[in-house]
């Protein structure tokens, strides 16, 4: 694994056998096929680590590798951490060979440990290696502060500061719900979100190949233009998108946008959305881009990417039919360091709020709340008000 | 039954079996059962059942207000339902048998597979078939990057993770 110059790992754990157990072999040999660094500029500690439910299954030239485990770290810095990117590389010129896990939404202060969990599938062409077959690292880790630390080789650091924005406006928003209204009213905001959540209709997207697909599997694709959400506060305006679509599949959306704000954007993500015919409408994700387009004031740029995707309905795994598709921008970072995301407010008023996953942050306050009750979920909000002026970062 | 009296009832017994029958009651049932066998048998049974049930562990006493919580919270989620009208039913029926015809000739009349070997979908994410039990609402989602993330949340930790699927 390449680590960039001064950053050399400080500690390489190749998962050791638990000594109070006596496990069998293929077991062992498991955990040992899988090393976890810590670059020297992170202050987390690697604790312990357990990969013993992997499988490593050779077929054809290749090894299919099922990554299933946890690790758990302690953090050691002063800053408490708010997410951390894990890189897992098992052959980094392979498909398939290169991945990253993302915990966003923690809060963890200095020294207290945490687990993060891992299941993924992955390739590397044989033969093995002679050391682990899968190397993870900690990547990217986000302080409260925002600041950073880590190499960010996977580039996931500008999506940590904006799923912590997003965590931070979540927040905001239910603390403000208790403040006005009580226990009723954050019960009741609570209960609005689990409802979302249990009623949102959900995609199993897969990669169907490089485009334009629709066109080649039959003579049937057509070009529909996208329904663009506009927000009043954006830096960026959509202006005009359409993507290649047929019955099963599409392509990446072709979307044109400009710069509107006063300064430069740096880095942005566009929400993407379809609908079928009954008018449910289903989060894509995210619409590819090709390189990493940094945006002056005023200027303009078309989204393209070759990607090809094939749609099915999560649960019954039925094609879905599209019939509609649109767009909203969800976050932007500019070149002054500031990151905007769409206002909560906004996201109702479009409606957008019951399309796309809520947020990792109302996702984990939604369990408190489920768990726990309204009571232990205005603690948590209350612990994790914003500072007041003055007062030293948590 | 002349002779012996008539046989008390099994709650007769099960009470005298634990020994919460009053005192008449009592005196009565031991007349009848130094004359009846079958009776004899009877108690002994409950006897027996009570010493086998004895050992049991205490149970606990429930949390009333955090099921009444959950209880709520659970309907709440219930999403709501419009009722099918009777006439669509059947038509649904063969509509979805079609639907599974035209698929299943789809899919194997072309000598296609349904779950093509993972050497085959390289950097696909696990189907969500294939996810641990902890990992509730498993969800698959394109990037930026035009990649693949699948979104689970751990159930037993209460945490969220974000795979992303890299081109080389």
């Amino acid at each position: 694994m390449r680590i960039p110059a001064g950053s050399t790992p400080r500690l390489a754990l190749a998962a050791l056998l638990a000594c109070h157990a006596a496990p069998a072999q293929s077991e062992a040999n498991r955990q040992l096929e899988v090393a976890v660094e810590v670059p020297e500029d992170v202050p987390l500690r690697a604790v312990s680590s357990d990969f013993s439910a992997s499988e490593f299954e050779p077929r054809g030239g290749a090894l299919v590798i099922e990554l299933a485990g946890s690790i758990r770290f302690r953090h050691e810095g002063p800053v408490a951490v708010r997410a951390v990117t894990l890189a897992v590389d098992a052959h980094e010129r392979m498909l398939g060979g290169r991945a990253g896990v993302a915990a966003p939404s923690l809060h963890v202060p200095r020294g207290e440990e945490f687990e993060i969990h891992l299941h993924l599938r992955m390739l590397r062409p044989l033969p093995r290696p002679p050391g682990p077959v899968v190397r993870v690292a900690a990547d990217a880790v986000l302080f409260d502060t925002l600041a950073s630390a880590g190499p960010d080789r996977l580039g996931s650091l500008p999506k940590m500061k904006a799923r912590e924005m997003e965590a931070r406006r979540d927040r905001a928003y239910f603390l403000a719900r208790w403040q006005s209204g009580g226990r009723k009213a954050l019960a009741e905001a609570m209960q609005a979100s689990l409802r979302r959540q249990s009623a949102r209709p959900r995609l199993d997207v897969r990669l169907a190949g490089d485009g334009p697909a629709t066109a080649a599997a039959n003579g049937t694709a057509r070009r529909i233009q996208l329904a663009l959400v506009q927000q009043a506060d954006a830096p960026l305006v959509l202006e005009h998108g359409t993507a290649l679509v047929t019955a099963t599949a599409t392509d990446a959306p072709r979307i044109l946008l400009q710069n509107r704000a006063g300064a430069a954007v740096r880095e942005f993500e566009l929400g993407w959305l379809v609908g079928d015919r009954y008018g449910r409408v289903y989060s894509v994700g995210a619409a590819p881009l090709e390189g990493s387009p940094g945006l002056g004031p005023g200027e303009r740029f078309e989204t393209r990417s070759d990607g090809s995707f094939e749609l099915r309905r999560s649960g019954d795994g039925a094609p879905l039919k599209i019939d509609s598709m649109s767009a909203y921008l969800r976050s932007a970072h500019m070149a002054d360091g500031r990151v905007w995301v769409p206002a909560r407010e906004a996201l109702e008023q479009s409606r957008l709020l019951e399309a796309i996953p809520v947020s990792a942050e109302e996702r984990r306050l939604a369990e408190i709340y489920r768990s726990r009750g309204p009571d232990a979920l205005a603690d948590e909000l209350s612990r994790l008000a914003p500072p007041r002026p003055g007062t030293a970062p948590r | 039954m002349r002779g012996i009296g008539r046989h008390p009832s099994e709650r007769t017994l099960s009470l005298l079996a634990g020994g919460d029958l009053g005192a008449g009651a009592r005196w009565l049932a031991a007349r009848h059962l130094e004359r009846c066998p079958q009776c004899g048998e009877s108690l002994a049974a409950f006897v027996r059942d009570r010493a086998e049930l004895r050992p049991g562990p205490p149970v606990a006493e429930p949390d009333f207000g955090a099921l009444a919580h959950r209880a709520r919270v659970e309907a709440e989620q219930v999403p709501r339902r419009t009722p099918l009208r009777s006439g669509w039913l059947p038509k649904g029926a063969a509509a979805a048998g079609l639907a599974a015809v035209a698929l299943a000739i789809f899919l194997f009349g072309r000598g296609g597979n349904p779950d093509p070997p993972a050497t085959a979908r390289t950097g696909a994410p696990p189907p969500a078939s294939r996810l641990p039990l902890a990992y509730r609402g498993a969800e698959t989602q394109v990037t930026a990057g035009g990649g693949l993330s699948v979104r689970a949340f751990h159930a037993a930790s209460g945490t969220l993770t974000v795979t992303e699927y890299y081109a080389p």
